[in-house]
C-alpha cells in the first residue's frame, strides 16, 4: 500500500499543510505587529524598565570659619541596605537585624519582604553596628558608603550654618543658601540594571563637573562660641523667650558671630522644632524702642537742627501730644541733647524729632536701611515694617521718634549701628567670605560693599561721642562698659504689642543693647536683643552685660589695642571685686553704679573704686588739688572722669566704705 | 514488505542544511540567553552552552545513525519503543529518579544526565501511529480499528504526562494526534465528536488549577497584572518590541537580565527577537517552513504508507511545536511550558528532534525517484 493509491490522503495532507502555512503566516504577522508596528512603543517601555539613573552624591563641601576651622564637614559613613530578593529566611534575618540595630522587628521584616529590589534598612550606621551586622552573616545585606554631614561645633553658629539633610541637600542657613556650591556635582550615570536591580552597564558620567566647593565664612568660631555662651547665660538668667547676639565688623559688614537662642544642635536637627532652627537675627522683627533715638540723633545732627549741647525742655516727665500723654521713666527738666540720649528721655526724643520733622526722620530711617533687606547672603530675610509718614497720626509720628510703630530685624539694627561706627557707611552684611575649590583656590571672593553713605563722618563721630555717654555710670547702660576699651551704644526696652488687646504690653518687652567698641575706632558692632525677659526688662540691665562680656572677650581675642592704658593703681583683682559687687546688686537701678572707666590722656582720671592713697598718688602725678570727703573707696568724683582738666585743677572726691 | 530492491539514493540535503542552520542559531541563542543566568547559577558563563553543545554533537551523531538505519526497522520495534517510553514515564514517579522542578516531575535523573521521557514519547507515538494507521488503512473509518488503537495508546501516555503534571505537552500530543488521525482517514464525524469530548476536559483541567487559570487570564489580559502572571508575557512583548526590525545586536538583550523567566528555554524566541529582530524571527520561520515542507514532501514521496505517516508524524510534531511555542511567546496562544525545537536549551528535546530528522532523511532516501516511480513492494 502506498500513498498514491489513496488520493484522499494527499488531499488531507495538503489541507494540513495549508493549515500550518496559515498558522505560520499568523505568527509572521504577529511578529511584524510586535516588532515593527508597535516596536518603538514597546521598546521605550522596555527601556523605562531596565534603565535607571544612578546618582553618586559627591561629598558635600566643607564650611570653614574665617580662621580655617571646620564648621561643617562631610564624613564617610556606612549605610545598611538589603536586596530583598536575595535574603533567605527573612524572619530570622529580621529578628537578628532588629536586635543588632535596635530597630523594630516588624519594620525590618517589612523591608525584607519588599517587592522592590533594594531597600534601606538603616542609614548611616555606626562602626559598632557594622561589626555586629557583619557578624550575623546574612546574605542579601550590604553596606553602602554614604557621606554624612557633621557639625563639630554643635550649637555654635548653628543658626548661621544651618544644616543639610541625609541626602546631603542643604535645608537651612548657609547650607541652603550656598547649596549649589556645597553640593558639588552629582555624577549621573545612566545605568542598565537586571530584574533584581543589580547594575550591569554604566554609561559614564553624563555631566562632569568639579568637586564640591568649600566655603570660608566671615564667622569666627571662637567669637561665635563666646557670643553663644554669653547670650545663653543672659537668656537663662532673665528667663527670656529668645535672644540674639550679633557681632559684626562695622568697616566691612562681616558677621563674626550670630548667636541665637533657643539653640539647637544641627547634628541632630530633626530632634528640634522648626522654630528652634530659625535664625531670629535675620528672620524676626521687633520694635527697636529707644535704640531708635540713635538714628534720630544722627539725622538731627546731620541736618544741623540740634547739636549735642542744645538744651531742650523735657517737660518734667509728662508731655501731651493731642489727648495722649507721653511719659518718661524719670522726670527730667532741661536736658542737653546728649543727655536726652544718655538718659533715654522719650519726651526729649520727641523734642528732637519735632525739630527734625517726621518726614526727614523717616527719610533717615530709610537711609539707615530700615524697611528694606540688608542683602545678607542668607535665606528668609525679613525687611521689617517702616510705614509711610503721611498715613501716621500725630501720636504715631511722635512715638516713632522713640521707636514705636516700626519693626526692625536685629541685623538691620546692627547694620545701622555699624553705619554710625564706621563713619556713616551702611554696609551690606555678609557671611561667606569666599568660595574655594578643593585645592583651596578661590573661585569667588566676597568683598565689603557700601550700600550707601547715610551721614557724614563728622556727624557719625558726634553721634559716637554722645553714645559714649550711655555707658557712663549715670547713663542707661553702665553695664555695657568694657575695661580698657571705650564703648558707645544705646539701650532699648521696647514694649511688645499685646496681640489680643492690640495695645502695648506692660509685661512683655524686648531688651536691646546695640553699640560698638572701641568707640573712637570701632572694631566691633555688637547687638544684643532678648525677647520677653522676666524681671527687670531694661536693655541696659538685661542686654548690656552680654555686650560687655562678648565685647571684652572678642577685643582681646582679636588683639585689638586698648583705647587707653588702664590705671596702674587699679589692680585687676580690685576691679573684679568691684564688678562682682556691681553684679550682686539686687536692684541696679537704685545702686550707685561704679563704672570702670579708663582714662583719656589730658582728661580727668577715673578714680572710682580707688583707695585714698591711690587717689593722692594719682593727684600728685597730675598736679590736682584734691578735696576728700568720707572714707573707704571713691564712689564719686567731681569733675567726672574724662572731663577735660581745668586750669584750677581742683577735684572733689567722695569716699564710702565698701559694702 | 521491506524491499531490498528499494534504491539507496542520497537523502534530502535541504533538511540537513536547514537543521544545521537551526541548531547553529540555537547554540548562539542559548549562549546569549543563558550566559548571565549560567554565571549566576553555576559561576560559569558557558555552562548551558557547553551542555547544549554536547547534546548537539550527540544528537547529530544519532541523526546520522538514524539516517542510515532503514526506517522500516522501527515498524518491527514499535512495541519495544512504546514499552520503553511507558517505562520511562512511569519511572518519573519513582521518588529518587524523578526530578521535581517547579512542582512538576518531568525529568529523569541518571547520574549527571537528566532526560525528559515525554520527548521520547513523541517519537514512539509517531512510530506507533504510523504503524497502526498504515496497517489499518482500509479500516480507518471504523472506530475499533481506525480511531481507537492510536487514540487509546495516546490517551495512556497523555494521562501519564498530565500526571507529571505537564498539560502543555499533553495538549500538544492531543492536537498532533488529531491532525494525524485526520490525515490517516478517520471519519470526520468521529473526529468532531472526539473534539467535542476533549474540549470540556481541557477546559476542566485549566479551570480547576489555579496557576493554569492565571496563565490563561494573563494570556487574555497581560497588562492587567504586569508584576504577576502577566510579567512573563509582557517582558516577551518588550523583547520583541525592543528588537524591532534588525534587533539590538547579538548579546545585547536586556530582557534576558532576569526580566524574562526561562530566557534560554521556552522564551528563547523572545531573546532572538530582541537581539536579531524581525529578520531573525523571519529567518527562523523560513527555516522551520523548509524543514516542514520538505518533511511533508518526503511523506508524499515515501515508498509506502508507514513511511508516509512516519514522515508526517515527525513533520507535524515539529510544526505543532513551532506554532505553539511561537504562538505562546507572542501571546497568540496561552502560556504553555513548551520548547522551540532545535533552538531552546534542552538535551532530550534536541536529541529526539534530531533523531526524527535522521528518520526523515532516511525516508527521503527511498523516494528520490519521485512519487510516480516508487517501486512496488
Amino acid at each position: 500500500m502506498k500513498i498514491k493509491d489513496k488520493k484522499w490522503i494527499r488531499i488531507r495532507i495538503y489541507i494540513t499543510g495549508i493549515c500550518f502555512f496559515l498558522a505560520f503566516c499568523v505568527i509572521f504577522l504577529r511578529a511584524y505587529q510586535l516588532q515593527i508596528l508597535e516596536g518603538s512603543q514597546l521598546s521605550s517601555l522596555a527601556k523605562r524598565g531596565y534603565t535607571g539613573k544612578l546618582t553618586l552624591i559627591s561629598q558635600r563641601g566643607t564650611i570653614f570659619d574665617r580662621n580655617g576651622k571646620e564648621l561643617a564637614l562631610s564624613i564617610q559613613v556606612d549605610s545598611l541596605c538589603c536586596y530583598p530578593k536575595e535574603v533567605k529566611n527573612k524572619t530570622t534575618a529580621a529578628t537578628r537585624l532588629a536586635s543588632a540595630l535596635n530597630l523594630d522587628k516588624r519594620d525590618v521584616l517589612k523591608k525584607l519582604h519588599s517587592s522592590r529590589s533594594f531597600a534601606w534598612i538603616k542609614r548611616k550606621v555606626t562602626p559598632e553596628e557594622i561589626n555586629k551586622v557583619r557578624g550575623l552573616n546574612i546574605t542579601g545585606i550590604d553596606f553602602i558608603k554614604e557621606s554624612r554631614r557633621y557639625y563639630p561645633c554643635m550649637e555654635t553658629g548653628a543658626h548661621v550654618i544651618g544644616f543639610a539633610s541625609q541626602d546631603n541637600k542643604g535645608l537651612e542657613g548657609i547650607e541652603l543658601e550656598y547649596n549649589r556650591y556645597l553640593e558639588g556635582q552629582e555624577k549621573r550615570f545612566s545605568r542598565i540594571h537586571d530584574a533584581l536591580g543589580r547594575s550591569l552597564i554604566f554609561n559614564g558620567p553624563r555631566i562632569e563637573r568639579q568637586d564640591p566647593f568649600n566655603l570660608i565664612l566671615t564667622l569666627d568660631k571662637d567669637i561665635s562660641y563666646k557670643a553663644r555662651k554669653a547670650l545663653m547665660k543672659a537668656v537663662r538668667r532673665s528667663r527670656a523667650r529668645s535672644g540674639v547676639c550679633i557681632v559684626m565688623r562695622p568697616q566691612t559688614g562681616e558677621i563674626l558671630a550670630m548667636a541665637v537662642a533657643p539653640e539647637f544642635n544641627p547634628n541632630i536637627f530633626w530632634k528640634y522644632q522648626p522654630y528652634e532652627w530659625r535664625n531670629r537675627a535675620i528672620t524676626d522683627c521687633f520694635e527697636p524702642g529707644s535704640t531708635q533715638k540713635t538714628f534720630l540723633l544722627a539725622g538731627a545732627l546731620e541736618e544741623g537742627v540740634v547739636s549735642p549741647e542744645t538744651v531742650l525742655n523735657c517737660e518734667k516727665g509728662k508731655y501731651a501730644i493731642g489727648s495722649f500723654i507721653i511719659h518718661d521713666s524719670r522726670p527730667y527738666g532741661m536736658l542737653k541733647v546728649s543727655e536726652i540720649i544718655k538718659f533715654s528721655s522719650n519726651i526729649g526724643a520727641i523734642k528732637i524729632g519735632q525739630r527734625l520733622g517726621a518726614e526727614r526722620f523717616n527719610y533717615y530711617l530709610k537711609r539707615f536701611g530700615f524697611g528694606e533687606q540688608t542683602g545678607i547672603d542668607f535665606p528668609g530675610e525679613r525687611k521689617g515694617i517702616l510705614r509711610p509718614i503721611r498715613n501716621m497720626s500725630l501720636v504715631g509720628k511722635s512715638t516713632l521718634y522713640f521707636g514705636q510703630g516700626i519693626s526692625v530685624s536685629p541685623l538691620q539694627l546692627a547694620m545701622a549701628f555699624g553705619a554710625i561706627a564706621n563713619g556713616g557707611h551702611l554696609m551690606r552684611p555678609y557671611i561667606v567670605k569666599s568660595i574655594v575649590d578643593q585645592k583651596g583656590k578661590a573661585i569667588r571672593n566676597f568683598y565689603p560693599s557700601i550700600r550707601r553713605d547715610v551721614i557724614s563722618p563728622e556727624t557719625a563721630e558726634r553721634v559716637r561721642r554722645v553714645l559714649e555717654g550711655v555707658v557712663r555710670k549715670d547713663g542707661t547702660a553702665p553695664e555695657a562698659a568694657i575695661k580698657k576699651y571705650s564703648v558707645a551704644g544705646k539701650t532699648g526696652t521696647a514694649q511688645k504689642v499685646d496681640p489680643i488687646k492690640k495695645t502695648y504690653s506692660n509685661k512683655k518687652f524686648v531688651a536691646i543693647f546695640g553699640g560698638f567698641t572701641p568707640s573712637d575706632s570701632p572694631a566691633l558692632v555688637i547687638l544684643v536683643a532678648l525677647d520677653e525677659p522676666k524681671g527687670i526688662p531694661y536693655g541696659g540691665v538685661v542686654a548690656a552685660p552680654v555686650f560687655s562680656d562678648v565685647g571684652y572677650w572678642t577685643l582681646n581675642h582679636l588683639n585689638i589695642a586698648p583705647s587707653f592704658q588702664p590705671e596702674t593703681s587699679l589692680s585687676a583683682s580690685k576691679a573684679r571685686t568691684l564688678r562682682k559687687n556691681r553684679h550682686d546688686a539686687s536692684h541696679p537701678g537704685k545702686e550707685k553704679i561704679i563704672a570702670l572707666r579708663p582714662d583719656f590722656p589730658g582728661s580727668m582720671p577715673n578714680l572710682i573704686g580707688l583707695g585714698v592713697r591711690d587717689v593722692l598718688k594719682k593727684a600728685k602725678q597730675l598736679g590736682l588739688r584734691v578735696v576728700i570727703k568720707g572714707s573707704g573707696m571713691v564712689v564719686k568724683q567731681v569733675p567726672e572722669a574724662g572731663a577735660p582738666l581745668t586750669k584750677d585743677r581742683s577735684l572733689t572726691v567722695i569716699f564710702r566704705p565698701p559694702v | 514488505m521491506v524491499s531490498k530492491k528499494t534504491a539507496n539514493y542520497s537523502y534530502d540535503p535541504v533538511i540537513l542544511i536547514a537543521v544545521l542552520l537551526l541548531i547553529g542559531i540555537g547554540l548562539i541563542a542559548v549562549f546569549s540567553a543563558s550566559s548571565i543566568l549560567a554565571e549566576e547559577r553555576y559561576g560559569d558563563h558557558y555552562y548551558y552552552l557547553k551542555r547544549q553543545g554536547v547534546f548537539c554533537l550527540f544528537g547529530l551523531f544519532l541523526m546520522m545513525l538514524a539516517k542510515n538505519i532503514n526506517y522500516l526497522l522501527y515498524r518491527r520495534l514499535v512495541y519495544f519503543f512504546l514499552g520503553l517510553s511507558l517505562i520511562l514515564l512511569i519511572l518519573l514517579f519513582v521518588p529518587d529518579l524523578g526530578v521535581k522542578v517547579a512542582g512538576a516531575q518531568r525529568w529523569l535523573r541518571f547520574g549527571f544526565i537528566s532526560i525528559q521521557p515525554s520527548e521520547a514519547v513523541k517519537l514512539s507515538l509517531a512510530i506507533f501511529v504510523a504503524y497502526s494507521m498504515s496497517k489499518n488503512v482500509e479500516r480507518m473509518g471504523t472506530i475499533f480499528h481506525g480511531l481507537l488503537p492510536p487514540l487509546l495508546v495516546a490517551a495512556i501516555f497523555m494521562i501519564l504526562i498530565l500526571l507529571q503534571p505537564d498539560l502543555g505537552t499533553a495538549v500538544i500530543i492531543g492536537i498532533w494526534m488529531l491532525i494525524l488521525l485526520f490525515i490517516g482517514g478517520v471519519n470526520l464525524g468521529q473526529l468532531l465528536v472526539l473534539l467535542g469530548l476533549l474540549t470540556p476536559i481541557a477546559f476542566y483541567l485549566i479551570s480547576h488549577t489555579a496557576y493554569r487559570l492565571h496563565r490563561w487570564w494573563a494570556f487574555l489580559n497581560p497588562w492587567q497584572d504586569p508584576q504577576g502572571f502577566g510579567f512573563q508575557i509582557i517582558h516577551s512583548f518588550l523583547a520583541f518590541g525592543s528588537g524591532g526590525f534588525s534587533g539590538v545586536g547579538l548579546g545585547n538583550s536586556k530582557q534576558k537580565l532576569f526580566y524574562l523567566p526561562e530566557p534560554h528555554t521556552d522564551f528563547i524566541l523572545s531573546i532572538i527577537a530582541e537581539e536579531i529582530g524581525f529578520i531573525g524571527v523571519s529567518i527562523l520561520l523560513i527555516l522551520f517552513s523548509f524543514v516542514i515542507i520538505r518533511g511533508i514532501k518526503i511523506a508524499l514521496h515515501a515508498p509506502e504508507l508507514f513511511g508516509t505517516y512516519l514522515a508526517l508524524g515527525i513533520s507535524c510534531m515539529l510544526a505543532v511545536q513551532v506554532t505553539v511555542n511561537m504562538g505562546v511567546v507572542m501571546a497568540i496562544l496561552p502560556t504553555k511550558g513548551l520548547t522551540l525545537p532545535f533552538i531552546s536549551y534542552g538535551g532530550s528535546s534536541l536529541v529526539i528532534n534530531l533523531i526524527g530528522m535522521g528518520i526523515l532523511m532516511n525516508i527521503s532516501k527511498k523516494s528520490l525517484d519521485g512519487p510516480g516511480e516508487l517501486k512496488r513492494t
